[in-house]
């Protein structure tokens, strides 16, 4: 099936005439710096999608959607908002009177645009089409034994392409290891497809296929990615619903999706049917690789209609959301839900809040007020509430306590002292409204986060601070460590510290990462190395990114990992990656149990990729 | 006044491009040897515990062939009936004008008292890199995680920032993270009068540890003493290296 796929991938590439590599380096040096446990592969969704549909500068209702690319701070942000409603945008260069650093405006070239009337412009096919292979050595249990129904290959194959001025469309597949391509009665295995219409009239998105719900700030839902969970400053969507073709196996939606615009007032309907994964819950797993497992796939219903109405003034938006849900591994009946949203805008404060319901007996709530103080400081305080009955499956992340079932309060203030130095301070205090079995039944506790950053042209150096405390439980502290040096334009070094206490137990790890692009920038190499040694929490580990692959695990025990991974381009058409990751225990003599367990205490992953992205 | 003060930078660089100081660390980056530029001999000599003999010991050359440095060293820790030996060749390579890299070689023997010997192999990597008053160093110790029998050798990861704050004073921070201990973080600075006499403030953060290092310099001699507290005990030791060619 794989040298289909791979036949498959090569013919369509056949009918390009232009080819053009794209790769998105300088936006994932950018991540790496400011992020972490972030799941590279949907922001590569995100990414790919305005790659192929622009913002429109000259469109102020799509400005918004500038927040969704993660690749700007608040400062910046407001700045060419600000600019492009008040100016004729001739240009996108224009851009660069404004004070922001033309290094984040080289980030979200790629995915501005400041054509007026793209309908009526020349047609630009642009398409990406992307294989990729994974696969680890020595073999897992469940692959020796044979419990495993699948091949021991990691799969994936994404074709993205724009099908004239107004249409696109995009395929996704994907399997893991030990999974099959097609289950027995149950159809293939993680698919997704989008056929998408782009209007500039009054129909201005029309979309089947898999997709992201985003409402106002998330209380109901908010499957979209989010770059800075659980520390936000600011949640606006840019977009109501957002097709997709992440690898992602929940949180998302399948059906038709519809936007209009009436002057002030913008609808959207969407609807959904989909078999989600689970018996009695929602399942996060993602592997369906034995009979067991298998039961849990595509077993029950889902269904949603719903319907979004949003009013935009100049300093106001006002929004309500109807919509009747439905799953069979929830509650067997039709649950009604409303979302009502307003926010205000009085100069240099900003003032929202949300309020959801579900069938007018749940509650869930948040109130927000934003304060920008000048051009460098701001501060947000927040306050929440949601009941143990509200629908808890598809809102965003509030906090990090939880698993949203809480009410607490939330206040941040982040000040950029001069051109090198800033600060982030926040504090989040929570209570669960949900009981829990063990003592105390409804936890509570407070959470503070700091963060002093310097930077310069070359480098980067950022402290962290964690500490959270949970009543009745031990605190949790973490001191997080990042540089970053540029060394030349062909030599980038980051390293990071971690030093976790919880009990007083200590746990930390040490990694360096080396990027290295030739002068050509045809060849990309990268190289990382992690010593790892906890006693009670994992630490996180991330290698540079490399296409189609999550790169990050979270590591326990004694150990090191090291990756290597080396990245061309042939004839500047195609992209080509190979990747290798060694996982080396000291502390056990095998990983993992039952089927998964590999009898060694090293393992390698391999992963390999063929990409390339056509214009004509 | 920027272009003195860029000067006398430099000159400090230069005073210490041949930085011999780096011969007392415990663990020698080899990429660190690119500044050496003459051959030199060394000893050292630090006793742990003097009630049963504990002690450390150390012989080496750092020297030159055809362009190229290397240093050789055999090296002892232990008592009457327990001793580890561990005999190491390391070279560095120059990449570009800022960033080296070094290569070790070592072969450990253990002996132990009426028991079996254990012979094991293992290579240390290291790469530096250089910038006016900025130094980075990091060292793969061990990699592999090579053992007599299982666990037994250290297999560490050492970041090491080196900051010059002028011609005489530097800081050294080191950030070892441990396979089998975990993070360990000290800080030295290190203070040099005319090139003649230094002095150093060593202080372990993780775990915590104190130790103090002063040195002279005469002729083609160097002399360093230094003292260690650690939690578990105390230590004090010698080193004495020797300049072959010009001083």
């Amino acid at each position: 099936m794989c040298k289909l796929i791979h036949i498959l991938s090569l013919s369509l590439l056949c009918i390009s005439t232009h080819l053009l590599a794209q790769d998105f380096s300088k936006q994932w040096q950018y991540i790496e710096s400011i992020n972490e446990e972030s799941n590279t592969e949907d922001l590569l969704d995100v990414w790919e999608y305005y790659f192929q549909n622009p913002i429109n500068l000259s469109n102020p209702s799509q400005l918004q959607l500038l927040t969704e690319l993660h690749l700007l701070n608040i400062k910046e942000l407001n700045l060419i908002r600000v600019f492009c409603t008040n100016n004729k945008i001739n240009s996108i260069y224009q851009l660069q009177i404004l004070d922001i650093n033309i290094a984040s405006l080289r980030r979200i070239k790629p995915f501005i645009t400041n054509n007026k009337s793209q309908n009526n412009s020349k047609l630009v096919r642009k398409s990406t089409y992307y294989t990729g292979a994974q696969f680890q050595i020595p073999k897992r249990e469940g692959v020796l034994n044979n419990n495993y129904i699948g091949s021991a290959l990691k799969n994936h194959f994404r074709f993205r392409t724009v099908i004239t001025n107004s249409w696109r469309l995009g395929f996704s597949i994907e399997k893991d290891i030990g999974e099959p391509l097609k289950y027995n009665g149950k159809g293939f295995n993680n698919i997704a497809f989008n056929l998408n219409y782009v209007g500039l009239k009054k129909l201005q998105q029309l979309s089947v296929g898999k997709y992201d719900i985003s409402i106002a700030e998330g209380l109901l839902f908010g499957t979209g990615y989010r770059i800075n969970s659980p520390y936000f400053l600011s949640y606006n969507p840019g977009k109501i619903t957002k097709s997709s073709l992440s690898p992602k196996e929940y949180k998302y939606f399948e059906g038709f999706t519809a936007k209009w615009k009436f002057k002030q007032l913008i609808v959207n309907l969407f609807s959904s049917i989909r078999k989600p994964h689970g018996t009695t819950s929602y399942d996060e797993t993602g592997l369906f690789r034995t009979k067991n497992e298998i039961l849990k796939l595509k077993n029950h219903t889902e269904q949603l209609i719903g319907i979004h109405l949003q009013k935009e003034l100049i300093q106001s938006r006002f929004s309500w959301a109807g919509i009747i849900y439905k799953s069979d591994i929830l509650e067997k009946r039709n649950l009604v839900l409303q979302s009502f949203y307003f926010k205000k805008n009085y100069y240099n404060i900003q003032l929202s809040s949300e309020i959801v319901n579900q069938d007018l007996k749940d509650w869930a709530g948040i109130l927000k007020l934003n304060i920008s103080i000048g051009d460098n400081s701001f501060i947000t305080l927040q306050t929440r509430n949601r009941n143990s009955g509200m629908l808890n499956e598809f809102n965003a992340d509030y906090s990090s306590f939880s698993n949203g079932y809480e009410k607490g309060v939330y206040y941040a203030f982040q000040h950029k002292m001069n051109k090198n130095w800033f600060f982030k301070l926040a504090f989040d205090s929570f209570k669960s409204t949900q009981i829990q079995n063990n003592t105390p039944h409804y936890p509570a506790g407070n959470k503070m986060f700091s963060e002093l950053v310097r930077s310069t042209e070359s480098t980067k150096l950022v402290y962290q601070y964690q500490f959270k405390k949970i009543i009745e439980s031990s605190s949790i502290q973490k001191h997080k460590l990042y540089y970053q040096l540029q060394i030349n334009t062909q030599l980038r070094w980051t390293s990071k510290l971690y030093y976790i206490t919880e009990s007083k137990q200590p746990n930390s790890s040490l990694q360096l990462n080396l990027y290295w692009t030739s002068k050509s920038k045809q060849e990309k190499l990268s190289y990382s190395n992690s010593y790892f040694n906890t006693k009670n929490e994992a630490i996180y580990w991330q290698a540079p990114h490399f296409y189609g692959t999550y790169n990050a695990r979270f590591l326990s025990g004694k150990g090191n990992v090291f990756s290597l991974s080396f990245q061309k381009r042939i004839q500047g058409n195609f992209k080509l990656g190979i990747q290798v990751i060694v996982l080396n225990y000291a502390d056990r003599k095998v990983i993992g149990s039952g089927n998964e367990t590999i009898n060694n205490p090293t393992k390698l992953d391999f992963a390999l990729y063929l990409k390339w992205k056509t214009v004509n | 006044m920027k272009l003195i003060q860029l000067i006398t930078i430099g000159l400090g660089m230069y005073g210490y491009a041949q930085n011999t100081e780096i011969l007392l660390n415990d663990h020698v980056n080899p990429s660190a040897l690119t500044t050496f530029d003459t051959n030199h001999l060394y000893s050292k000599v630090s006793i742990l515990n003097a009630k049963i003999g504990l002690h450390e010991t150390e012989v080496g050359s750092v020297f030159k062939i055809t362009k190229r440095i290397f240093k050789s060293s055999i090296k002892q820790y232990g008592y009457l009936n327990f001793k580890e030996s561990n005999f190491e060749v390391a070279t560095a390579q120059k990449l570009t004008a800022s960033i080296d890299l070094g290569l070790s070689l070592n072969f450990h023997h253990l002996y132990i008292a009426e028991s079996d010997n254990f012979n094991a192999l293992s290579f240390n990597v290291g790469i530096a890199y250089n910038k006016e008053q900025f130094a980075l160093y990091v060292l793969l110790q061990n990699p592999l995680n090579a053992s007599y029998l299982e666990n037994d050798l250290k297999s560490s990861f050492i970041v090491n920032p080196v900051y010059y704050w002028n011609e005489n004073l530097k800081s050294d921070l080191k950030l070892e993270q441990s396979l089998h201990l975990g993070l360990n973080v000290n800080h030295r600075l290190s203070y040099t009068y005319q090139n003649k006499v230094s002095c150093s403030i060593i202080q372990g953060i993780k775990p915590f540890a104190y130790g103090f290092n002063l040195g002279y310099k005469i002729k083609r001699f160097q002399f360093y003493s230094q003292y260690f507290k650690y939690s578990y005990t105390q230590s004090s030791g010698f080193t004495i290296i020797y300049t072959l060619g010009d001083v």
